[in-house]
């Protein structure tokens, strides 16, 4: 929480009074990253016809963003503890696979795999993605 | 430190006090219906900052705050002697306190507690 109140500048009763919980808040930015970057994001990656060009998109600009990375720290994190954050998670990854079935159809979970596994191994490079 | 126990038939969270705990916060249990409870987070931080104006209760810098405080136009409930054991329990549409601030012995599981026994949107 003391980051939080260092990060945003905001006063630490003002996150309580609008949020409720640091979990409550965790759940209202990720329902935000997917609302406003993941389904946004997909939604583009689907409208490729071309099977190399919506693969390409969706390793260069899956989970990016403000946010980027936060649906994979949400999944490797607080996924596993909690069902809600887990909901979530699940909504942003069949999103991917649902981008890319047009293109790749029954291969389109596995390609999924590869393009969330290719973002885990981007945020190891520091100057290669912007992280939070 | 409080004992925080949650009632699913009676939909009420209570925060049970013992001993001289009674004494320091003038109050025996806090009884909270859990419609009124917002969501708890594990927070050490708030507990080294300012408490705000003390209304009723103990408050010796550094080793005890305890009873009804006042900060920022909030009404607040503490009750912690040790920050790192401090749990921050938000309530909406309370008629006593905005805000808890207490003591438990296992932060991590009270939050889990309250957090998954409280109504969701």
């Amino acid at each position: 929480m003391d980051d939080l109140v260092t990060a945003t500048g905001v006063h630490r009763g003002s996150l309580y009074k609008v949020f409720g919980s640091k979990r409550s808040l965790h759940l209202t930015v990720l329902r935000s990253h997917l609302d406003h970057e993941i389904h946004p994001t997909a939604a583009a990656i689907a409208s490729l016809t071309d099977p190399q060009q919506a693969l390409a998109a969706a390793i260069a600009s899956y989970d990016n963003g403000p946010a980027a990375g936060l649906l994979l720290l949400a999944a490797a994190e607080r996924a596993p503890h909690d069902p809600d954050v887990a909901v979530l998670v699940t909504e942003g990854i069949c999103a991917l696979e649902d981008a890319l079935r047009p293109t790749h159809g029954d291969a389109a979970p596995r390609l999924a795999s590869t393009v969330l596994g290719t973002r885990l191994r981007l945020r190891a490079q520091p100057n290669t993605t912007k992280e939070h | 430190m409080a004992r925080i126990t949650i009632d699913r038939e009676q939909a009420t969270l209570t925060a049970e006090f013992q001993g001289l705990d009674k004494l320091w916060t003038l109050k025996s249990s806090l009884e909270i219906p859990l419609a009124h409870v917002r969501g708890a987070t594990h927070d050490p931080g708030i507990a080294r900052g300012w408490m705000g104006l003390r209304f009723a209760g103990t408050h010796v810098p550094g080793v005890i705050t305890a009873g009804h405080f006042r900060h920022d136009g909030e009404h607040l409930f503490w009750y912690v002697k040790n920050p790192d054991k401090a749990v921050v329990i938000q309530l909406a549409d309370a008629n006593t306190y905005d805000r808890l601030v207490i003591e438990v012995d296992d932060p991590r599981a009270t939050v889990a507690l309250i957090e998954r026994s409280i109504p969701r949107d």
